[in-house]
């Protein structure tokens, strides 16, 4: 069961006893709507590798097996996914920790929003690169998108923002998903931020599904 | 192709911080400030739905980008700036005739500028589109939940909203009718008396010039005249061998002629008299003056920088 409560206070909820892709997709759905891959799939295994023969661009590819920084999936949509459904059914040592970034800025200086609103970055991709913003709205309810591994500051706010959302998370406490197996992870990703731990294991897996 | 409302909008502030940063008085203030219409002009058409932005085509390729489906990378043909400028007249009730005269214009200056060898925004003169320029920011920003803050930065858009304020018919007539008051009360002087006024005027103006004063022709006698104002944005410093030179753009808010008497007060009644050429102060400072440095051997100014600053003042003499 998904405690619907906990992931609108805190954009994150856990769910044990994952017990198949079909479960994972199942969840997913009780949600919001799946945003299928361009092959019509549901589901992408993201495999953890050293970046040799990763895409220019992706997180593979600049880091490897090391950690990966704290971020938000698909920062270079117009309208980022809003959820993030991620799913291990077999267990592995590295984590993934995550921290909301909206509780993170309700508790800063009130400088820190206003910096985030005055803040344009530049985003690029192996496709395209583009400006954009990191506070969004859509029907009403706002978000944020930072992905420093394609995101870099374009005017003054942006790079006096990244020093300071920096302090910001080292001061705040971030939460950690050990994967013991067969667990499923719900994360709001207009709201938090995640990263993952250096990668030991040659063959971890990870199952993600991404929400509108 | 990125024809999505988001990095439209991004961009158009970016733009708008880059013409900010420069010299009111630049011609290259002119140019950013046209560019950035454009795109927010652009993002206010893609938030009703970026699809109003592709160019027709029979393959509807252009369609398919601005819907986010095909090839990103392809390059794609989006519609023309004056067929923009018309959607947001046809869309927006307050972007009527006048925004659309003076965004058109801007535009046009902006193809002169980077198409042809001409010096467009150094012939256009700032009071001529600001206070347009401003109002159609405005209009185009609120329309998509924005606002002119959100857009510009609380200072500018201080400025620019009391620019927009200034812009009213009704003053222009009554100034109007001023400068026609003036200018009978002077041509009913001596000729003599003309030529002595005129002349005491431009040795004023010569004088206020050096005072943070800007020299101007009375629209009412055509005598030398002063407009002072209120300095805004940011301070641009240049640093020399042995001086720094700090600039800062001036909204002028009054003006003053000596020669005939004339005097008005507001950006608004400026604009009407067509005296309301934004300018810039010069400052010049030493580097010692600008850091307010001290010499630790000058024991009369280490005793008054102690007290200006509050330390105490130990002596055992």
């Amino acid at each position: 069961m998904i405690d619907f409560k906990a992931l609108r206070m805190d954009g994150f909820v856990e769910v044990e006893g994952l017990e198949s892709e079909e479960h994972l997709i199942e969840l997913a759905k009780s949600v919001g709507r799946c945003l299928p891959n361009p092959d019509g799939s549901l589901i992408s295994t993201v495999r953890a590798n050293n970046g040799v023969c990763a895409r220019q661009g992706t997180f593979s590819h600049a880091y490897g097996l090391s950690p990966f920084p704290m971020h938000t999936d698909t920062a270079y949509n117009s309208l980022p996914v809003r959820y993030l459904v991620l799913g291990m059914l077999k267990p592995s040592e590295a984590s993934t920790r995550h921290i909301n970034i909206k509780h993170v800025m309700q508790a800063a200086p009130a400088n820190l929003l206003k910096l985030a609103r005055e803040s344009i970055y530049l985003i690029e991709t192996f496709e395209q690169a583009k400006y954009t913003s990191v506070v969004f709205s859509s029907d009403g309810v706002s978000g944020i998108r930072y992905d420093p591994n394609i995101m870099s500051p374009a005017n003054k706010s942006a790079r006096q923002f990244d020093l300071e959302l920096a302090e910001a998370i080292s001061g705040a406490e971030s939460k950690e998903v050990c994967w013991r197996g067969n667990k499923a992870v719900i994360l709001d990703n207009w709201e938090c931020l995640h990263g993952r731990s250096k990668v030991v294991e040659s063959n971890r897996e990870i199952l993600r599904i991404y929400l509108e | 192709m990125s024809w999505d409302k988001d990095s439209l909008l991004a961009k158009s502030k970016l733009y708008f911080e880059r013409a900010f940063r420069e010299d009111r008085a630049d011609d290259v203030f002119g140019l950013w400030c046209a560019m950035g219409l454009e795109l927010l002009s652009r993002s206010t058409i893609a938030h009703f739905s970026p699809v109003l932005l592709a160019e027709p085509d029979k393959d509807q390729k252009n369609i398919l980008s601005a819907l986010g489906l095909g090839s990103v990378t392809a390059h794609r043909k989006s519609i023309a700036t004056t067929q923009v400028l018309n959607l947001c007249k046809e869309l927006i009730p307050n972007f009527t005739d006048a925004e659309l005269k003076i965004a058109l214009a801007l535009a046009g200056r902006r193809n002169e500028e980077v198409h042809s060898g001409v010096a467009a925004f150094v012939e256009y003169k700032h009071q001529q589109w600001i206070g347009g320029f401003y109002k159609c920011c405005k209009i185009l920003a609120e329309i998509q939940g924005e606002s002119l803050t959100s857009l510009f930065g609380e200072e500018e858009a201080k400025t620019a909203e009391n620019i927009i304020k200034g812009m009213n018919g009704e003053l222009l007539t009554k100034v109007k009718g001023l400068i026609a008051a003036f200018a009978k009360v002077f041509g009913e002087h001596e000729e003599s008396d003309q030529a002595r006024l005129r002349d005491e005027s431009k040795k004023q103006a010569e004088i206020l010039s050096h005072q943070h004063h800007h020299r101007v022709t009375c629209p009412a006698c055509k005598c030398d005249a002063t407009v002072q104002g209120d300095t805004y944005g940011l301070e641009q410093i240049e640093h020399k061998d042995s001086e720094i030179i700090v600039r800062q753009s001036v909204l002028p808010t009054k003006f003053s002629c000596t020669a005939c008497g004339m005097k008005l007060s507001g950006y608004g009644e400026l604009t009407a008299a067509n005296v309301a050429d934004h300018f810039t102060h010069r400052t010049h400072y030493s580097p010692e003056q600008y850091y307010e440095l001290v010499d630790p051997n000058d024991a009369e100014a280490m005793r008054s920088y102690a007290e200006d600053h509050g330390y105490y003042h130990f002596s055992n003499d």
